[in-house]
């Protein structure tokens, strides 16, 4: 067990969480927010599997619902992205070379989220236009990919610099 | 093998303990077990971001100069570092003088409607991910604040108080789809309500009266509620800017642009008590024809705004 990549994956999102609204609902882009936090979780299931993807998507999501200014039900956004951790390191898992994978997967991941986010605001009974649901799920997945460009890399050094997570681990990346 | 299985299990147990979460606080509606959690996380989490604001703002500064500091280094490499502090400290000047002009409305909205009010600068921004759009500030319940109390800035309404903490509390803003106001048409008098669709520049207002006039141009104040809870009387909300006829409908609805810009929000203030007087129309812009002092603060001159 290496618990300096917990605490890595720990503190990535924390300050995912940090600066997702004082920073990147800021910037004013047209469109979505960009949504580093699903990024930064999307990475970390796709270099360490299924298993950091769950506890990752957990944590995110528990502290989106919990952390100011968030308001929502507690404990949902925490099965989705525990969920979603799960599929992607299943399906996107495995470290590769190619860049795209993460791209791609990042996008998908924070797209459908949001599509997840939709569906729930539908729910609560709010009015949601097409033309305001086309625009924001084009934008969030295109911010996504963008964004994992920066993050990826970022998220592979650190698994690199940190060494393997468990023995099970080192066997698999033989 | 061995492995998946414990993966799954794993997968199971966090479901389980984000299930119990979901059963606790809708059991509870906000209080008891997850309201505590709720408190301790904002407790922890607000100070970080109040930090964090001064690095995004000067980070956000710096992506509205990239373009020009790009242009600059092709010419003059040398030049580069020099420039570079040059452009950090007239964002820093600007930021200030910005934020001066600023208090400056605050108050003189505040002293012409005679509202109490607490000022309190926004930290972090809820990004309208899921469509709810909220903000927090930097002030809570120590400062008097409570539940449902009317947000202004130095150009308008910005929302109402949702929910409050020790020293931060929630603003649900206007462009919050749960939100409703009820307003009436500056001069005219003629009444309907303000929501919020979602989309932050765009408002949506329905007038009861399906054959009153209005046309663009038109300025919305907020028509009022009991007591001045949530929301007290003759705050400008925003300008009418197209009209949506709309036959066979029972009421007419109209486009606002609100005069508040949300990504630009920074000081605002808490009205803790209302005015004893409704001010009605007064604390409208004055028409940009008429010359006036004021006309200076509400378009931004800085660089640093006109992002």
């Amino acid at each position: 067990m290496n618990i300096y990549k917990y605490l890595a994956v720990f503190l990535s999102i924390v300050v995912a969480v940090i600066f997702q609204p004082t920073f990147f609902a800021k910037l004013d882009l047209p469109g979505a927010t960009p949504d580093l936090v699903l990024v930064i979780v999307a990475c970390w299931a796709i270099t360490k599997g299924p298993a950091v993807g769950i506890v990752a998507g957990f944590l995110a999501g528990f502290l989106i619902d919990v952390a100011p200014p968030g308001n929502h039900l507690m404990g949902i956004a925490s099965i989705i992205l525990a969920l979603l951790g799960y599929v992607i390191g299943i399906i996107g898992g495995g470290q590769s070379r190619s860049m795209l994978r993460p791209l791609l997967v990042s996008s998908m991941a924070a797209t459908s989220f949001f599509v997840f986010r939709t569906i729930w605001a539908i729910f609560a009974g709010n009015s949601i236009s097409l033309e305001i649901f086309s625009l924001n799920f084009l934008t969030q997945g295109l911010y996504a990919a963008v964004l994992a460009i920066f993050v990826y890399p970022g998220i592979t050094y650190l698994d690199r610099k940190l060494g393997p997570l468990s023995r099970s681990d080192e066997l698999r990346m033989q | 093998m061995r492995d998946s299985t414990r993966i799954r299990t794993v997968l199971v147990v966090l479901l389980l303990i984000s299930l119990t979460f979901v059963a606790l606080e809708l059991r509870n509606s906000g209080a008891g077990f997850s309201n505590t959690i709720r408190t301790f996380t904002t407790n922890l989490i607000s100070p970080l971001q109040k930090s964090t604001r001064s690095i995004s703002d000067s980070l956000s500064d710096f992506g509205a100069n990239w373009r020009e500091i790009r242009i600059a280094r092709e010419k003059v490499k040398d030049l580069e570092t020099e420039n570079l502090e040059l452009k950090e400290k007239l964002a820093n000047t600007d930021e200030d003088r910005r934020r001066a002009a600023e208090l400056d409305a605050l108050l003189k909205i505040a002293g012409l409607g005679t509202y109490d009010i607490v000022p309190a600068r926004v930290i972090a921004i809820g990004a309208g991910q899921d469509y709810s759009w909220t903000v927090s500030i930097d002030v809570g319940s120590r400062d008097g604040i409570t539940t449902d109390m009317t947000v202004i800035s130095g150009q308008g309404l910005v929302g109402r108080t949702i929910s409050v903490s020790d020293s931060t509390t929630l603003v649900a803003l206007l462009a919050d789809p749960s939100s409703k106001v009820g307003a009436r048409i500056g001069g005219k008098s003629e009444l309907g309500f303000v929501s919020g669709n979602g989309l932050p520049g765009e408002l949506e207002f329905e007038m009861f009266d399906p054959l009153a006039e209005i046309i663009a141009g038109d300025q919305i104040v907020t028509w009022g509620s009991d007591n001045g809870k949530p929301f007290v009387a003759g705050v400008p909300i925003g300008r009418v800017i197209s009209v949506k006829s709309s036959p066979g409908l029972l009421t007419k609805s109209a486009k606002v642009e609100p005069f508040v810009k949300i990504s630009t929000l920074d000081l605002v203030s808490v009205v803790v008590e209302a005015p004893r007087i409704d001010p009605r129309d007064s604390l409208l812009p004055p028409m940009p024809v008429v010359p006036q002092p004021t006309i200076s603060i509400s378009p931004s001159p800085s660089p640093s705004q006109s992002q």
